[in-house]
C-alpha cells in the first residue's frame, strides 16, 4: 500500500476542507468542555452552599483540573489538528490529483489516464472520465 | 453553488453548537427549579401585630422535631448534634459540636432593600479553644460557637457575597475582616463573651441586611439574600462548641409604621 508523502497541500481546496473540520470538531469539544466544567462545579459549589466548603474542598478540586488542563488541552487540540489534516487531505488530495491528471490530458497527453487510490471517495469519477477518454480515442 | 453549500454547512455546524451549548445552560438552570425548598410547615406568614412596625415575610420557628424540614444540613467534617427543644411554650434549636463541622441552611428569596430585617435569638454556651483567641481571620482556627450566614448568591456560587454574623468569645463586638477562604466573605462579629444569665443568656438580633452589606462591603446589594444558615463548629480546633438559636424571621418595615413614623416626624 502506497503511503502518502505529504499531507499539506498546495491546492487552497484543503484549506477550506481544514477549516470545516477543526471548526467541526474543536468547537464542539471546546463549547462542550466548558459547559460541562461549568455545570458540575456550579452545581457542586450551589450543592455546598457554605462558602468555607466550597474553597477547602472544591476550589483545590478546581485547580488540579485545571492544572490538568493545561497539560492535556494543548495536546487533545494537536490530536485534533492532525485528523483535520488527514480527513482534508482525504476530501482534498483526490481533487488535487484529478486536476493534475486532466490538465495533463488537455495539454495533449489524450495516452494519460486519470489515477486515484482504491480508497479514494473520486474512484467513480475517475473511471467514467477513463472510459469517456477511450471512447473518444475510438 | 460550492461555497453557498460550504457556508450553509458551517452555518449548520454553528446552529447544532449553540443549540447544544443553550441546552447545557439551561439545564443547569433547570437544577434552580426542580430544587423546591421542603414543606413551609413552621414559617408563619403575614403580619405579626405584635410586632407592630414590621410586616412578617417568613419565620422559621422551632417547635419541633419536624420544624428542621425546612432545613437542609450540610456536613463537612463529623456531624453537629442538632436537636430541637421545648423550653415552655416556645422551642429552640440546640447545636453541640464536638470536633465536628456541619450546619443547617434554607432558601429564601428576597430582595435586600432598606427595609428588609433578619432577626433571630441565640445564645452561646461552649466555645471552641483557640491557641489565638485573638485573631478573627484565621484559617486554621476558624471554628466559632455560633454564626449565622446571610448569603447574597451570584451569577453562580463561586461569587457569592456572604454575611457571617458571629458571637465569638473574646473579640469584640463590631469587629470586622474578611474571611480567611475568601474576599467575598465578610466575618461580623456581633456578640462576645459567655451568654449572660439575664433573660436566660437569650440575645435577639435584629439586622438590616442592607445597611449590613453596604457597610461590609462598600456598595449597595446587587442580588437579593438567597440562603440563611447557622453553625455551630470546632472541627479545626478539634475541641468543643454550643449554642442554641430560635426565631429566624425576615420581615420588613410596615409601610404603615414608615408613614405613621414620618408624620411622627412632621408634627
Amino acid at each position: 500500500m502506497k503511503v502518502r508523502a505529504k499531507w499539506l497541500m498546495k491546492h487552497p481546496i484543503q484549506a477550506n476542507y481544514l477549516l470545516i473540520v477543526i471548526l467541526a470538531m474543536l468547537v464542539p469539544t471546546l463549547l462542550v468542555g466548558f459547559c460541562l466544567y461549568n455545570l458540575i462545579f456550579n452545581l457542586l459549589a450551589k450543592q455546598m452552599v457554605f462558602p468555607e466548603a466550597i474553597m477547602a474542598n472544591l476550589v483545590p478540586v478546581i485547580e488540579r483540573v485545571n492544572a490538568f488542563l493545561i497539560f492535556t488541552l494543548p495536546i487533545a487540540a494537536l490530536i485534533i489538528l492532525w485528523f483535520a489534516l488527514v480527513i482534508s487531505h482525504r476530501f482534498a488530495g483526490p481533487i488535487e490529483r484529478l486536476e493534475s491528471d486532466l490538465d495533463q490530458i488537455l495539454a495533449g497527453d489524450y495516452e494519460h489516464r486519470v489515477h486515484v487510490r482504491k480508497r479514494d471517495d473520486l474512484i467513480g469519477v475517475a473511471k467514467r472520465i477513463n472510459m469517456l477518454l477511450r471512447i473518444l480515442r475510438k | 453553488m460550492r461555497g453557498s453549500s460550504k457556508t450553509r454547512a458551517l452555518w449548520l455546524i454553528l446552529f447544532l453548537e449553540a443549540a447544544l451549548f443553550l441546552t447545557l445552560v439551561s439545564s443547569q438552570c433547570l437544577e434552580s427549579f426542580t430544587k423546591i425548598p421542603a414543606p413551609a410547615f413552621p414559617i408563619v406568614r403575614g403580619l405579626d401585630r405584635g410586632a407592630g412596625s414590621f410586616a412578617i415575610l417568613s419565620r422559621f420557628l422551632f417547635q419541633n422535631q419536624d420544624s428542621l424540614k425546612v432545613w437542609e444540613e450540610k456536613i463537612f467534617k463529623g456531624k453537629t448534634n442538632f436537636v430541637v427543644h421545648q423550653e415552655s411554650e416556645k422551642g429552640f434549636l440546640s447545636a453541640a459540636s464536638r470536633d465536628a463541622c456541619s450546619g443547617l441552611y434554607t432558601k429564601v428569596d428576597y430582595e435586600a432593600t432598606p427595609d428588609l430585617y433578619l432577626s433571630w435569638k441565640w445564645k452561646a454556651i461552649r466555645f471552641p479553644q483557640k491557641k489565638e483567641p485573638g485573631r478573627l481571620s484565621n484559617k486554621s482556627e476558624d471554628d466559632f460557637a455560633a454564626r449565622v450566614y446571610a448569603i447574597f448568591p451570584g451569577s453562580n456560587f463561586f461569587k457569592s457575597n456572604v454575611i457571617e454574623y458571629i458571637w465569638d468569645e473574646n473579640i469584640r463586638a463590631g469587629t470586622v475582616t474578611t474571611s480567611p477562604y475568601s474576599e467575598r466573605v465578610r466575618l461580623f462579629v456581633i456578640q462576645n463573651g459567655v451568654a449572660v444569665p439575664e433573660n436566660d443568656g437569650w440575645r435577639e438580633e435584629e439586622r438590616n441586611l442592607y445597611e449590613d452589606y453596604r457597610k461590609l462591603f462598600g456598595k449597595e446589594p446587587e442580588r437579593p439574600v438567597g440562603v440563611v444558615a447557622l453553625m455551630s463548629d470546632s472541627d479545626n480546633t478539634g475541641t468543643q462548641s454550643e449554642a442554641d438559636f430560635a426565631d429566624f424571621t425576615f420581615k420588613k418595615k410596615s409601610t404603615v409604621a414608615n408613614r405613621r413614623s414620618a408624620n411622627e416626624g412632621k408634627s
